[in-house]
């Protein structure tokens, strides 16, 4: 069965604003689906480990530069509500590599194909995620 | 006959004209001799771009550079295209020009006519003019010696652009094989600096859009060796010297030499030239060139002046007086270019702004049609009725093709989905009959779900749920499909398009109504800082009628500018300010606080409480305000070099020019000036130019040699920051002999005292690659612009963001300096960034007319994606309390015993953080409730079939 990445970015809806216009190269080969949030520091931790039980290889969360953040707090935030995530992922047994913390300025926009291929790197690096094959392990004996 | 505002002009100057008119009410007629609206940013075609898509010529420039940060040129200058397209109020006339004008200021008649045959098509009887004539790049053929024209990989840079847009879909292509080039030389000043062209000024934008292109160059194809060949990089804006190192990390390389002729190899159509670097002599190889071509006046900007009768300058350019920049020589016609000096984006449209201001005052009291907000309000979100969701889906045929998409194939997958009752496509969705369609279509299918896309531009978004609530559905239940990441490489697009509109119908389903409702305005200003941008914002509001408040620390209006009246050497700054203050004093509207400020702050948009401490006997005064100006401006710093404090014959530029002013420096005939730029400044603790000190410099040493011929004038620069017309002065003062020596930031000049105290200086010339000894009587140093200490402290107060350098900083969006997402606080002047006391004034009356909107604004739409507290669930943890950044949540015991958190909504800017932190979950926040975000993540990733 061939691979195919799949990626959740939870990404706040200032970064969101960068659009297809700007868009990755096309040589990603990796789903990338985006859940908005109205700002980094509302990443609730459950949501991201949802992500991972529902079979994402990778999880990023996208927020305004630390210094830079629009509602002067909520990526320092973010970041420190996925330290206790990273800690998790590391005692479930899943490498911690598969989440990641991106600030970008909502200008940065070609920096997103950059990005694209980082997590396009990052998927086939550390394979499929486990979770996901025991789930569709799961779903093909229930057939 | 109807009065209309003529805006002259379609690009983003002009679009920005016209919209800032319709917004307020007047009927505009908007006239380009294009055949499309957008200007410079849509000038290219995309060969395979579709023509479903309503920006059917495509974009030509697929960025802006924007203040230092790059944005996609579709999201913004789509909007305004878009807004201009469906604006109720806006009458837009393609191919037009104007040919006859006649009458006066408030009553002008003037006949618009084709532009190929001249045909006349119309006569409108019109209050104003609005000029936004733009420009027109540099014919690079003039310079025949780079072989524009017959070398086909000698290209400008509009048309790498082009390459670039194009780029991310195909790759990066060089025009005369197709392949990816791998050595890109850029080369500056071409058709700028030019005295054997005639074109003596600074274009003043090619830095940035070489550096923008640089940077998009790295980005897409990070094999391709990139260099740019310079004279001085003019990166003299906010964030540009960060935007320009962000070039060079990437790996850019800048090389201080500009070659004299390319040279074309005919079998391969490589290029090379040979250039001097520090001395030697290199030869450069490269498979593409770029020429930085510079600006000249718009082609047809001779003819229109003639027109509408009004002056040009020297240069071609609209002759305005650079402190008064929107007038022209004749009443009524205002200029929306870039007349004084070519103008940034962000200064455009401060002028577009202050231009609409002005022009409003003249046509008097808006139209009969409301102004947005207010049609806004009168829209109602309905309450959900029926309990069955009937989704209806919108497809636009051009979003479909941008994304590889086909019609048939989606629109069937999605029909046979059950979360989907109808569904439809059309092409070029957001075109305004085409939206009437769809309203007619929600009323027919009684949809109360409405997914529409895919849309490339994000913007978009804002449109269709404004029209589609306007069909009676809630806003919550409107979406946009407007994927960040397109289908991967190795997906079938149909299949992956279909998805994402699923998944969007599915988010849909489940949506809950927001809701808002009208909060009242304030029509008072708040101007904090008495300083020239400060006193020019509160007269402009002031003079529309609005009270203000203007809150300065010191005893005296004039900041900055009352201690140092003629920094450079403009007897008109001085005049300005002396002027703003015997105006703002005199105002009966304008309530100056002196020796006051502000200690605490509060609000929203149209609201705001300020405590302000008026030392000056009234104590702690409450003052309310709609909206808040910021102007803090900026403090002078102490170099740490070149002897300065330890020597009284090293000077500080700032307190040089007073002196110079006077004439008391050059009482002794015959001395030896030493200026030093950039001391203690553009470096690793500074790394920001301060923009005004080489301008300064230029002035004043031209000043000295005119009082003093014999003076022996030396200027020790790193790189000369004059841009636009300043340039002119630069080669005059270099023409009366001015000497002016390069120096590298790791190799700066070394100042010493002799044991005979004579000072020493002694620094290395590149030019002659010799070492310079000099013996001066004066050492002056251009330090620079620092932020104010207690600039940290402010924007704690008012809850805003500065950047590292202090300067307080505006949203990203960057277009009218606005300084926080929901608005009402501006930033104007030096605490924005270092400018020039011209420049202030552009950024202040630009803001003042955009607080202006506010305030004339009866109430304002409050609510939707607001916070909500559980009554029941809270248990007074206070934590919502001290994380909100914006001290909206307070804790009272009105409802409960035993106290909760109270969330005011109109307060609430929607950010989430309390909902995130609230230990209980008591707090949810309107369309982003945790168990909406499970879902939604679910949705996600979950199987497309």
């Amino acid at each position: 069965m061939i691979h195919k990445g799949k990626v959740v970015g939870f990404v706040c809806k200032f970064c969101a604003l960068l659009n297809f216009d700007l868009g990755p190269a096309p040589e990603a080969a990796i789903h990338i689906e985006v859940v908005e949030l109205p700002c980094a520091g509302r990443i609730d931790s459950r949501a991201v480990l949802t992500a991972f039980e529902h079979g994402a290889d990778a999880v990023f969360v996208m927020g305004c530069p630390t210094h830079e953040c629009m509602n002067i707090n909520g990526s320092r935030r973010a970041e420190q509500r996925l330290l206790r995530v990273w800690e998790i992922l590391g005692s479930v047994g899943l490498n911690r590599n598969r989440l990641v913390f991106y600030p970008v300025s909502g200008t940065e926009g070609p920096h997103l194909s950059q990005i694209a291929r980082e997590l396009e790197e990052r998927v086939v690096q550390l394979g499929p995620n486990p979770l996901r094959l025991r789930r569709q392990g799961k779903e093909l004996q229930e057939q | 006959m109807k009065k209309y505002a003529l805006v002259l002009g379609g690009g983003i100057a002009g679009l920005s004209a016209a919209l800032g008119l319709a917004d307020a009410g007047y009927p505009v007629c908007l006239v380009t001799e294009a055949t499309s609206l957008g200007g410079k940013i849509t000038g290219g075609k995309l060969s395979d771009f579709n023509d479903d898509c309503i920006l059917e010529q495509g974009i030509g420039i697929s960025t802006l550079h924007l203040g230092g940060n790059l944005h996609s040129s579709a999201a913004i200058i789509g909007s305004f295209v878009l807004r201009a397209v469906n604006h109720p109020n806006i009458e837009i006339h393609y191919q037009t020009k104007a040919i006859e004008m006649s009458g006066s200021a408030g009553d002008f008649l003037v006949t618009l006519a084709q532009v190929d045959n001249g045909q006349p098509l119309a006569e409108k009887n019109v209050g104003v003019v609005l000029l936004a004539a733009g420009f027109a790049m540099f014919d690079a053929a003039e310079k025949g010696e780079y072989g524009y024209g017959r070398y086909r990989n000698v290209i400008t840079s509009l048309e790498m652009e082009q390459i670039l847009a194009q780029g991310r879909y195909k790759g990066v292509q060089r025009p005369s094989d197709g392949t990816c080039p791998q050595k890109v030389a850029f080369i500056q000043c071409v058709g700028s600096r030019d005295v054997a062209n005639d074109r003596k000024y600074c274009s003043g934008i090619c830095c940035m859009y070489t550096a923008k292109e640089a940077i998009m160059l790295r980005e897409t194809s990070p094999d391709t060796d990139v260099a740019v060949f310079y004279m001085d990089t003019r990166a003299c804006g906010k964030n540009f010297d960060q935007f320009l190192n962000r070039a060079k990390q990437l790996g850019t390389r800048y090389v201080r030499a500009i070659p004299a002729d390319i040279k074309e190899d005919p079998i391969n159509e490589d290029l090379g030239f040979r250039y001097m670097d520090e001395g030697q002599e290199r030869q450069g190889k490269f498979d593409l060139i770029v020429l930085a071509n510079g600006i000249r006046p718009a082609l047809s900007l001779a003819a229109t002046a003639n027109v509408l009768g009004i002056a040009l300058n020297e240069e071609g350019f609209v002759a305005v007086d650079p402190f008064q920049p929107v007038l022209t020589s004749r009443q009524g016609i205002f200029n929306v270019s870039g007349a004084p000096g070519p103008l940034e984006i962000a200064e455009t449209l401060a002028l577009a702004e202050h231009a609409v201001a002005k022009a409003s005052l003249l046509l008097g009291q808006g139209g009969e049609e409301a102004s947005r907000q207010q049609r806004r309000l009168n829209v109602l979100d309905k309450e959900e009725e029926e309990k069955t969701v009937r989704t209806g889906v919108f497809l636009c045929r051009g979003g479909l093709k941008a994304m590889g998409a086909e019609v048939p194939a989606v629109a069937d997958t999605l029909r046979a989905s059950a979360d989907i009752c109808f569904v439809t496509d059309t092409n070029l969705l957001c075109r305004p009959e085409k939206i009437a369609e769809c309203q007619q279509m929600i009323r027919e299918q009684r949809l109360n779900r409405v997914v529409v896309g895919p849309c490339i531009f994000s913007v978009n978004g804002i449109l269709f749920q404004e029209a589609f609530a306007a069909a009676g559905i809630n806003r919550a239940a409107i979406e946009t499909v407007h994927p960040s990441f397109g289908p991967a490489a190795n997906e079938n697009a149909n299949t992956a398009v279909s998805g994402m509109i699923k998944k969007a119908a599915a988010r849909v389903k489940t949506s809950q109504p927001l809701h808002w409702h009208a909060e009242p305005v304030v029509p008072r200003a708040l101007v904090v800082g008495g300083g020239v941008s400060g006193l020019a914002a509160a007269l402009e509001l002031a003079e529309r009628g609005f009270p203000v408040a203007l809150v300065e620390r010191e005893t005296a209006l004039g900041g900055y500018l009352r201690r140092f009246p003629n920094l450079q050497g403009e007897p008109r700054t001085t005049e300005t300010t002396e002027n703003l203050i015997a105006q703002v004093t005199a105002h009966e509207k304008i309530k100056v606080l002196l020796q006051s400020s502000v200690k605490t702050f509060r609000g929203r948009q149209g609201r705001f409480v300020a405590e302000v401490d008026c030392s000056a006997g009234a104590g702690l005064q409450s003052i309310e305000a709609g909206a808040v100006i910021l102007a803090t401006g900026s403090a002078q710093h102490r170099p740490e070099a070149y002897l300065y404090g330890c020597d009284d014959r090293v000077l500080l530029a700032d307190d040089a020019a007073t002196r110079i002013a006077a004439g008391s420096l050059t009482e002794k005939r015959g001395r030896t000036y030493t200026f030093i730029q950039c001391a203690d400044s553009r470096n690793l603790i500074r790394p920001y130019c301060s923009r005004t000190c080489c301008i300064q410099t230029v002035e004043n040493a031209i000043l000295l040699k005119t009082q003093d011929p014999q003076a022996q004038i030396t200027i020790f620069y790193r790189d000369m920051q004059t841009p636009g017309f300043f340039e002119e002065r630069y080669l005059g003062a270099r023409r009366i002999g001015i000497i002016f020596v390069q120096y590298k930031e790791e190799n700066p000049p070394q100042l010493t005292k002799n044991d005979t105290g004579k000072l020493k200086l002694a620094g290395y010339d590149p030019a002659s690659r010799r070492f310079l000894q000099l013996e001066p009587d004066l050492v002056i140093l251009a330090g620079p612009q620092i932020a104010q200490p207690d600039a940290g402290e402010l924007a704690d107060i008012f809850h805003i963001q500065k950047n590292n350098h202090g300067f307080l900083m505006e949203t990203h969006s960057n277009l009218g300096s606005i300084a926080v997402p929901n608005g009402g606080i501006f930033v104007a002047g030096v605490a924005h960034s270092p400018q020039l006391p011209a420049e202030c004034l552009i950024q202040a009356r630009g803001v003042a007319a955009r607080a202006a909107k506010i305030l004339q604004q009866p109430f304002l739409r409050m609510g939707g994606t607001v916070a909500k507290v559980d009554i029941d669930k809270c248990a007074a943890c206070l934590t919502c309390v001290r994380v909100c950044p914006f001290d909206v949540p307070v804790v009272s015991r009105q409802d409960k015993a035993m106290g909760n958190a109270f969330i005011d909504k109109a307060l609430c800017r929607g950010c989430g953080m309390c909902a995130a932190e609230c230990p209980n979950k008591a707090i949810e926040l309107h369309q982003y409730e945790v168990n909406q975000l499970y879902e939604r993540t679910g949705i996600a990733l979950a199987e497309v079939d």
